[in-house]
């Protein structure tokens, strides 16, 4: 099936760490305005893939082409620049900062947090203030954050925190989000919740990579799945596609 | 009287000093070992610029900050790319190189003979001479020290740097250039303790290497560890506490080869206390949220 993969795609990327091949000549694309899931068993080299995407690593060989610009060699806050944003499997939140702090924090860079800027008076900024405080309001409130904004990370449950790592996400104004395992240690209450946010941020335009484990997720609200073993990929396809492949069953779903 | 002055004095300087090195260790989480080298070169440029050159306290200070600056800022632009204990190194051996300009370019710095006589600053035809004067116009440069860094603390660039501290890869992913930051908030700290050194030089009148050593710098550490890392005020805190009760010994029967080890045991014993019983020192840092409005 033709799909348009002039958004995103990667072309033969390839990371070694000494012998152990992270990710073999893996190319696959991804289409603007889609929601597409990377599976695979641990250490099949996922995360290993969204650090090569974001800069965190440096690939060994091959490409990574974002809006016709080639990111390898980017630094993780060019990428973000670019309009590429990601979260953590350890969420990386602020802790010791407010829930507040974290999104702000998040929204795109400003003359207010430069050196110079600090010295600047009050009312030079305000205006660029009004409009950043106005877009955290915006994301809080979009994600039931709102009456803990002035909460310490810290002190948040697991399952606000995650939200928080999602409007931090969202803060950075980013069209493509990459979001790694979103739904781990959730309840079933709360993945509901968010598989229906996720499909609200694909409604209003947004395109998503994920990586998780919840099959049950994954295939509910994916609508491509591409699946990762041992560092290459072995298959991708729509949800049923993927469910229907035999290889796949027995590789990853084990049965 | 007189000496009870002399240690307000002293307590300044040595405010500005942790104040400094506040703003990397506390601030952004990059721990130095090289403040001493910073507050060397403000207090060798104050030195060799007042007694040699004529120049005026306020313009030898300005050229001290700007060598500082700019050696802080190539120090920054080549290691502050290392992670942890690996910049801590870095930091040392920078600190051993600086002691050593100090030491061995003698038609500069005369080298272990140090220098001697260097004038009070005078502004405007007033001189700051005498020890009430001094320790106001050093109180003066400790209050407008403490108020950049609170406002550097408190800015939207303040809490990008606590940012970096909880995690620089997490800070990189929201898109802020984090060596830019780490970069320039290492070259302030350089050019404040520039001042701090150059304060100094004027208030003991006399400098040599031997001040600047890697001691200087863990002891400077030590009063911000003490003080409160994050928090400036705690910086002014421990200066005051680290400074005025070894001195307490002098008004003891304690002969003077004594005391020293006994004011090294002392600081070495109080940052061990204060690691083990208070690690966020005598005034914990505050981070203000922010708010909606």
């Amino acid at each position: 099936m033709d799909r348009d993969q002039s958004f995103f795609r990667v072309e033969g990327l390839s990371k070694a760490f000494g012998g152990l091949h992270a990710v073999e000549k893996a190319t696959f694309g991804v289409e603007k305005g889609s929601l597409t899931s990377l599976i695979g068993p641990n250490g099949a080299g996922k995360t290993t893939l969204f650090d090569l995407i974001s800069g965190f690593l440096t690939a060994d060989e091959g490409r990574i082409i974002f809006k016709d610009q080639d990111l390898v060699q980017r630094k993780p806050h060019e990428i973000v620049g670019l309009g590429m944003a990601r979260t953590f499997q350890h969420l990386g939140l602020f802790n010791q900062l407010s829930v507040w702090d974290n999104v702000f924090l998040a929204l795109p860079a400003k003359r207010r947090e430069r050196l110079w800027g600090v010295f600047l008076p009050r009312w030079m900024l305000r205006q660029e203030e009004r409009a950043l405080e106005e877009r955290s309001i915006e994301i809080l409130n979009f994600l039931g954050l709102g009456e803990k904004a002035g909460e310490q990370v810290a002190n948040l449950s697991w399952g606000d925190q995650k939200l928080v790592s999602v409007g931090r996400l969202l803060a950075t104004d980013g069209e493509f989000l990459l979001l790694d395992e979103p739904a781990s240690g959730l309840s079933d209450e709360q993945i509901e919740h968010l598989k229906s946010l996720l499909r609200g941020l694909v409604s209003r335009g947004k395109t998503i990579l994920l990586i998780d484990h919840n099959m049950e997720a994954v295939m509910n609200i994916s609508d491509w799945v591409i699946v990762l073993n041992f560092g290459k990929i072995i298959a991708e396809g729509k949800p049923a596609e993927i469910l229907a492949n035999e290889d796949v069953v027995r590789i990853y779903l084990g049965v | 009287m007189i000496y009870l002055i002399y240690v307000i004095s002293l307590i300044a300087v040595y405010g500005i000093l942790t104040i400094s090195l506040n703003l990397t260790v506390g601030y952004t989480g990059i721990l130095s070992v090289a403040q001493a080298a910073f507050m060397g070169i403000g207090a060798y440029a104050a030195a060799i610029l007042l007694t040699q050159w004529g120049f005026n306290f306020f313009t030898a200070l300005l050229v001290g900050m700007a060598i500082a600056g700019l050696v802080s800022w190539g120090l920054a632009w080549a290691t502050l790319r290392l992670k942890g204990d690996y910049y801590v190194i870095a930091s040392f051996g920078f600190q051993i190189i600086i002691y050593n300009i100090f030491l061995n370019w003698i038609n500069l710095t005369r080298g272990p003979f140090g220098i001697r006589q260097i004038p009070p600053p005078e502004a405007l035809g007033f001189s700051f001479q005498g020890p009430l004067r001094y320790a106001i116009f050093a109180l003066g440069f400790l209050v407008i020290c403490l108020f950049v860094a609170r406002r550097l603390g408190e800015s939207p660039y303040g809490k990008v740097l606590r940012a970096i501290r909880e995690d620089e890869a997490a800070a990189a992913s929201i898109g802020k250039n984090v060596a830019r930051y780490k970069i320039s908030i290492f070259t302030v700290s350089a050019m404040l303790a520039s001042v701090g050194g150059a304060l100094y030089a004027c208030l003991i009148t006399y400098i040599d290497p031997f001040t600047f050593t890697i001691h200087e710098s863990i002891f400077i550490l030590a009063l911000v560890i003490i003080g409160g890392s994050g928090n400036v005020y705690g910086s002014v805190i421990g200066a005051a506490v680290l400074i005025s009760i070894p001195e307490m010994l002098r008004f003891f029967d304690v002969p003077t080869t004594v005391a020293g080890p006994i004011r090294e045991i002392l600081y070495g014993a109080l940052m061990i206390i204060f690691l083990r019983l208070r690690p966020k020192g005598l005034l914990p840092e505050r981070i203000t949220s922010g708010v909606m409005r």
